[in-house]
């Protein structure tokens, strides 16, 4: 199962659950479907432990500004 | 080896001397890191050749220029403080009642760095014109000429397009770059800010310590992070140039570390959003709410 297959399985469960999705993809056509499939957000590699973070708490509501 | 102190102050006067930026004896350790990125840049085993070569009055104009350069803290992410530009949103939201729609609303960035301020400032604006008519200019100003280039260029790498930018801001504002081919990913290496959010941006190298004119009166000027590597006297000094270009009713940004205590009896301290900005009085006087 990859990261879009399991964001269609929690969606699928009516689970109100934020989601971050990690992806190789980098491509507009791949951020675009994985925004469709109703990820809250998407970290594209490269990336460091920072931008993981803030992206997650942007996520969860818990950045700081 | 690490630079001795002498070394060190050498260096940091000599950058104070060009572009006002104090180098305290506190933050020595992160000059000599910026030194240690200049000899490698030109080729050099290290610090201590540059300062041989500096005592031997063998430093050329383009090697200082690079020293200077370098010396400039070029931190930078998209939309950093959200709460400013939610400020900035809230800002010209106030500025166009009772404007035409036609007026455009200027805005400075007088320390533009590698262009993220300045292209997020873009599509915040992209953003309020996707509901109603909005007219702006955004003039972008740094004092070095790599990061003015790199501004103009709006090309970033997938890193610096993952500081600030959600993935669906990334999609809407910019093309992709540098697609590898034949691999496996097709991965993305650099990405270009769209050619319509550069639309209505003008660039142009300036030392806020030099004296300036021709460029107008603005309704916002950001000077973020900039003041702070300032002497007292240095920031009195850009502080009252910005105002003379600011109009009446218009606003100064400066870093969240920043404050014009001591260094402006004519700016108005304002908290808007969750930051700090700071009010032209108009002629009326209406609206203050401290005076610094």
């Amino acid at each position: 199962m990859d990261g879009l297959a399991a964001l269609l399985a929690i969606r699928a469960c009516h689970i109100d659950l934020p989601t971050v999705i990690v992806t190789t993809k980098n491509d507009p056509e791949s951020i675009r479907k994985v925004l469709e499939k109703d990820a809250n957000e998407c970290v594209m590699k490269p990336f460091t432990k920072d931008i993981l973070f803030s992206k997650m708490g942007q996520v969860l509501g818990t950045e700081v500004a | 080896m690490a630079l001795s102190k002498d070394c060190l102050k050498h260096f940091a006067d000599l950058i104070e001397q060009s572009i006002g930026i104090v180098y305290g004896e506190t933050n020595y350790y992160q000059l000599e890191t910026r030194l240690e990125d200049v000899s490698k840049l030109l080729g050099m085993s290290g610090p201590t050749e540059l300062w041989e070569k500096s005592q031997r009055g063998q430093l050329t104009a383009p090697m200082k220029l690079l020293l200077v350069d370098i010396a400039t803290n070029n931190e930078t992410s998209f939309f950093r403080d959200p709460n400013v530009f939610k400020a900035i949103r809230s800002i010209v939201e106030q500025s166009r009642e009772g404007q035409r729609a036609e007026s455009p609303f200027r805005v400075w960035s007088a320390a533009c760095s590698s262009g993220q301020e300045i292209y997020s400032l873009a599509m915040l604006f992209q953003e309020i014109k996707d509901q109603r008519p909005f007219f702006y200019n955004i003039h972008a100003s740094d004092i070095s000429d790599r990061m003015l280039r790199r501004a103009q260029d709006g090309i970033y790498t997938q890193l610096e397009v993952q500081r600030g930018l959600s993935a669906a801001q990334l999609g809407k504002y910019f093309r992709p770059q540098a697609m590898t081919p034949g691999s496996a990913s097709d991965a993305v290496k650099t990405w270009e800010i769209h050619p319509d959010i550069r639309r209505g941006l003008t660039f142009q190298k300036l030392n806020l310590l030099d004296s300036w004119t021709g460029l107008g009166q603005f309704q916002l000027i950001l000077c973020r992070n900039v003041l702070i590597y300032q002497s007292v006297e240095n920031k009195k000094k850009v502080i009252t140039k910005l105002n003379e270009h600011l109009e009446a009713g218009g606003y100064i940004i400066l870093g969240g570390a920043e404050s014009l205590i001591g260094l402006s009896d004519t700016l108005e301290y304002v908290a808007l959003e969750g930051a700090v900005v700071y009010r032209k009085p108009t002629q009326l006087g209406v609206q203050e709410k401290r005076v610094i």
